[in-house]
Formats: structure tokens, sequence, C-alpha cells
């Protein structure tokens, strides 16, 4: 397997580490609906549930939680779209009108957050509400945004460099994209796990 | 129609013949011969008759004729057949009758036959229609079969019988190539008689073409090469196609050269002085003026002499030397290159020319990097671009460049082209990561991160 194929097979797994989250908090809803509808000899709707088992997470947790998920939003377009390296046709440079400008990778991210980052922002963090999240769990989220600046800065040192090329400041920004991630997503990991157990 | 008439009744006799000669002149047949139907014995007998009838009309035409005058037998008209028919032709367009037609004017002809006679005496009118065009001498026949009016084909109106024709062979006259008077009659026949209407006159018009919005496009004052070009509307209302000739003067409005493109009406004719070859270096200086000539094969006009171009005088430069110096050694896309070219006027005196620079990469062929007027004299001076031409597109491509000058060079050339060998560098982004530009990028997104999730925290989750 050569680099860019890896980088690559790099991409799918942060993607299926997406799925694998989506398909969790899907299944945690059914477990815990089977599970009342066996105890319960009273019917209900999906909705009334979903109320029922609102917990509310604090505002910090939420703040901290959208602004992880503007900031993945762009680490990732920043480590695999900045430069040619991985997607040849498709990366900053394209538009070299943006890329010439001072603020080009500002200008960048900002259209990361704005586009695609509020519409996963608004949708993705209201799942954390159905699940109890403990003290030191919300204190780890803390660091993701700390992780994911470590990747993005990482992917504009790449950007700054190229075409000089740095393996090692590559793979630094895909493991805290990663580990950033797999923290994001652990409240509801735990969750469904817990149910698993019940 | 008379000669038919006369075969039928030629044929009526003959037939009798049969039956005279059949009880005369022929034998009858031996009783030893088979018996053969009768019809049989009336086609031998027929044979024999025609046969003697075409001998006769051989070998004795005068008799045959004889016989011809004794058997015919006029006409059949009864004694109340009147012949007063009222003939009427009218010309019909836009849906009023009218005397003066356009060459391209659709219009119908309508004959109108007034027929007195009742239905159980009238006969069947065959209508022809006649046309006399401008300048010609003897009418032609416009319908090549003639118009026929069946005796049931009749309304009654005031006491008078009307038929009604139009002729389809005749509606424009958008092929005629003369205008004037054109005389139209009709002849109407009953197979015995013929009559003829009154002429009906219609004046054929044409309408002329114009030249309007006479223009002369060229850079001021412009130069014998520079692109001159003579540009004037054409319209005809007739549609026709008009030639229209471009005539150049000199400045004693001498006629130089002329030139002559045939156009339809509506577009606008152009005529370009260098694909022409109008002018060359000889008619630097000089002044010129032009005119059309223009006509749609009928009429023809001129335009009023109209000024231009005037030429300004042409003079020869030298140039040599041209070079890039990049603003440092690394050749970044975003740094500033300084292009320059020696030049002077060969000629003595001072001359203003435009230098253009153009780049040339890959990514963006010919580009134009930046234009000035400079003014030249015998002295050699060095023309100076210090320009930005490239972006991040260009990065890692050599590249070239070409001086372009709005005067000949030395070489008979309005440019001269040359090649920077090394590329521009391949760093695509312009400042390093640890720099003022770098961190205010990292800043900036930080700050617009967390304005929004504070925005959609306060928006949607409260």
């Amino acid at each position: 397997m050569n680099e860019h194929e890896l980088r690559i097979l790099l991409l799918i797994i942060l993607a299926a580490i997406l799925v694998i989250g989506l398909l969790a908090h899907m299944h945690y809803f059914v477990r815990i609906t089977n599970h009342i509808k066996r105890t319960s000899d009273r019917a209900f709707q999906k909705e009334d549930l979903k109320i029922a088992l609102r917990i509310h997470q604090g505002s910090n947790f939420n703040t901290v939680m959208l602004f992880s998920w503007c900031l993945f939003v762009v680490a990732i377009a920043f480590l695999y779209f900045l430069t040619p390296e991985i997607f040849p046709n498709w990366n900053y440079f394209s538009f070299p009108k943006v890329a010439s400008d001072s603020f080009g990778l500002a200008y960048f991210a900002a259209a990361l957050i704005i586009l695609p980052g509020i519409l996963i922002g608004i949708f993705i963090p209201k799942g954390y509400k159905y699940y109890q999240i403990s003290r030191p769990l919300k204190q780890a989220t803390l660091f993701v945004p700390l992780l994911l600046l470590v990747s993005i800065s990482c992917s504009i040192y790449l950007g700054t460099i190229y075409p000089v090329t740095d393996k090692s400041f590559w793979y630094l920004g895909y493991a805290s994209l990663i580990v950033a991630l797999i923290i994001m997503l652990s409240p509801i990991g735990k969750g469904y796990l817990e149910e698993l157990r019940a | 129609m008379k000669k038919g008439i006369v075969l039928c009744l030629l044929l009526f006799f003959l037939l009798s013949m049969i039956q005279v000669q059949g009880d005369t002149a022929v034998p009858p047949p031996k009783p030893s011969v088979a018996k053969a139907p009768s019809s049989r014995s009336s086609q031998i007998d027929f044979d024999k008759i025609f046969k003697a009838l075409q001998e006769g009309k051989d070998k004795k035409p005068q008799k045959f004729d004889d016989l011809k005058k004794l058997l015919y037998i006029e006409p059949f008209v009864t004694k109340d057949y009147d012949k007063n028919f009222t003939l009427g032709l009218t010309v019909i367009a836009n849906d009023s009758e009218t005397r003066n037609v356009t060459r391209n004017e659709e219009f119908s002809v309508r004959a109108t036959l007034g027929n007195p006679n009742p239905i159980e005496i009238r006969r069947v009118m065959y209508v022809d229609l006649f046309l006399l065009e401008p300048g010609e001498k003897a009418f032609r026949k416009v319908n090549s079969v003639p118009a026929m009016i069946m005796n049931n084909e009749y309304e009654s109106k005031d006491g008078k019988n009307y038929s009604y024709r139009r002729f389809p062979e005749l509606t424009s006259f958008s092929k005629i190539k003369t205008i004037g008077p054109a005389v139209l009659k009709l002849e109407v026949s009953d197979g015995e008689s013929s009559w003829e209407s009154n002429n009906y006159t219609l004046g054929i018009i044409n309408r002329p073409p114009a030249l309007e919005n006479l223009t002369l496009q060229a850079p001021e004052p412009p130069k014998f090469n520079d692109p001159i070009i003579y540009f004037a509307n054409v319209t005809d209302l007739d549609e026709d196609l008009v030639n229209v000739t471009l005539h150049i003067l000199d400045a004693q409005q001498r006629e130089l050269t002329n030139e002559t493109q045939l156009t339809k009406p509506g577009k606008m004719v152009s005529f370009i002085a260098n694909q022409y070859g109008f002018f060359d270096r000889e008619d630097s200086g000089k002044n010129f003026s032009y005119y059309y000539t223009f006509g749609d094969g009928i009429a023809f006009n001129n335009t009023t002499i109209k000024d231009g171009p005037n030429l300004r005088k042409s003079v020869s430069i030298w140039v040599g030397k041209p070079v890039v110096v990049p603003e440092d050694e690394n050749q970044y896309w975003w740094q500033s290159y300084n292009f320059s070219l020696e030049m002077k006027n060969q000629d003595p005196g001072e001359a203003s020319v435009t230098t253009s620079l153009f780049t040339d990469t890959k990514s963006h062929p010919w580009k134009a990097a930046g234009s000035q007027v400079v003014t030249l004299t015998q002295e050699p001076q060095t023309v100076y671009f210090n320009v930005k031409p490239f972006d991040v597109l260009d990065a890692n491509q050599t590249f070239g460049f070409r001086f372009a000058y709005s005067e000949t060079d030395q070489h008979g050339q309005n440019h001269i082209d040359a090649q920077n060998t090394d590329p521009i560098n391949p760093k695509l982004v312009r400042y390093d990561f640890v720099s003022a530009l770098g961190l205010a990028n990292v800043l900036i997104i930080i700050i617009l991160a967390m304005l929004v999730s504070i925005f959609m925290e306060r928006r949607f989750y409260r």
C-alpha cells in the first residue's frame, strides 16, 4: 500500500467511525424503545420518549461541542483538501484567487464553518442530550478543540511548505483529529455500551 | 373545339356508312364460309371504310375537305343564348383593391364573370389571365391551364349570375427586375366565342435600399496597419439583396480603390481595411475620405463623401535586450518581476509608442501584465515593467514574455519575445506558518468558529 492509498484508507476509517457513532445512536433509541415497551403496558409516542429522555448538558458543554464540531469540519478539510497531494483536482490551490490572498486560509475555513459546519453543528451535538455524560468525560471534551487546533496547525504548516512535504506533521494532524473524533463520540459510545449491558 | 365537333360528326357519319355499305357495297358472305358473328362482320366493314377514308385523305385531299365541309354542323346554341357577359378584373392587396403594388407585396388577382344566361342554356366558360410586364411588348398568358367555370358555379346577385376565379400563378412581382406599369386582362371563352376584359393597369413600385449609420471604427489617430473598419447599416423594405460598394478617396478626392459586398438588408456591412489592403506604409500621414454606392439591381444611390481616416505618420523603432529580473533569486509566484526592454526611435524627432507586456505560462497563456506609452527619441532608453504577473497556479512553471509595441521595429515586427529558463518557485503559500499572517489566519479561524458556536448554542440549544 502506498502513501496515497494509506491516507485514503485513513479517511475511510474516519468516515467509518462517524457512521458507527450514528448507528450506535440509532440503535440506542431502538433498544430503549423496546425496553420500555416490554416493561410498560401503556402505549407511547416516540417523540414523547425523546422528550422524556432529554438531559440538559449545560451551555458550556453545548458550546464546546459546537465549537469542536465546527473545528472538526475545518480540520478534516484542511488535512485532506489543502494541498494537491491527496486530491490533485479538489484542493484549496485550485482556487488561485483565494489561495493567492494573505487571508486565503481564513476564507477557506470560513466557507467550511458557514456551509457544512453550521449544518453539522445544528444536528449532531443535539444527540448528546439523550445521554448521561459524566463530569470526567465532560472535562475530557475540553481538550477536543485543542486537539483539533493541533490538527489544523499541522495542515496549515504543510500548506505553507508545500510542495515540500513532511509526513510526520501529516500523521500528527491525523492522530490528533481521530483522537478528537473519538472523544467527541465517546458520550454516545459510552451510553450505548451501558444500554447494551442493561 | 370546332375540330372536335367535326371529328365527332365524321365518326357518326362513318358509323352510318357501315350500315349503308353493309346493304350495298359489301357482298354477302358465301354459304361455304363458316358463319361469323355479326359484330365481326361490322368490324371488317368498318376497317375497310376507315382504310378507304385514309386513302382518300392522302390521295384526294380536296374531296376529303369537301366531305368534311358537307358533314360539318354548326354548334348547337339556342336562340335565347345571351352573349352579353360581364368581365371584371380586380387586384387585391391587404384586403382592398389596389392599383399599385411593391415588388415583394403579396396580392391576388380576382376575375369576375357575369353570365346573363340561366343554368339550362349556360356553357362551360374558360378564363385566362394575360399579363404585359413593364418594358415588354406582348402579353403573356399567366395561367398554364384555363380556369373553368361550370354551369352551376354562379351565384345570383341583382338579377345576374356571377362567378369568381383567382389566379395563384400571380401573387407577387418579387422576381421582376423592371418596375413601371403592368397591364392585366382576362380572356373568356365559351368554346364558341371569346371575349376580353378591359385592361387593368397595375403600377409596380420598387422601394430603394438605404444606407444608414455610416461609421469608421479606428484608433485615434490610426496607423496604416491598425484595425480600421468601415460600418454601415443596410436596409431595404423590399428585402432585396443590396450591392454595397465602398470607395476610398485620397486627399484630392480621387478614387484610389473600391470594394463591393453583396449584403442582405437588415444587416451591417463592414469593410476591414487590413483585409482589403486599403492602406500601406506609404499612406502614413495622409488623409483619406470615403463614400458608398449601393443598389438593389433596380435603384442605385450613393452617400455623401465622409472624411477619414487621417493616418498618423509612421515611425521605425529599434528594440532589443528583453530582460526579466525577479525580486529575489527564489522566484516565488507572489513576488515582483522587473521586465525591461531597450527602445529608440530610428527616425529624427520624438515618437509616442504604446508598449505592452504579456507573460505566458501554461496556466495563463499570454496574460496582459502591463502597458505604458513611452516617448522615444534617437537616444536608446530602457522601458521597465515592475509587475507581479503570476498567481498560485503559475508556481513551478517556466514562463515566457512578450513586449508588443504600436510601431514597427527594425525587423518589421510589432513585438519581441523572450523566455525565462528558470521555473517559478513551486512554493504555494506566500507566508510561513510561524509568521504574523500564518498566526492571524489561525486566530481568525478560532474566533469565527467560536462566534458561530455561541450563536448556534443560543439559537438552537435553549
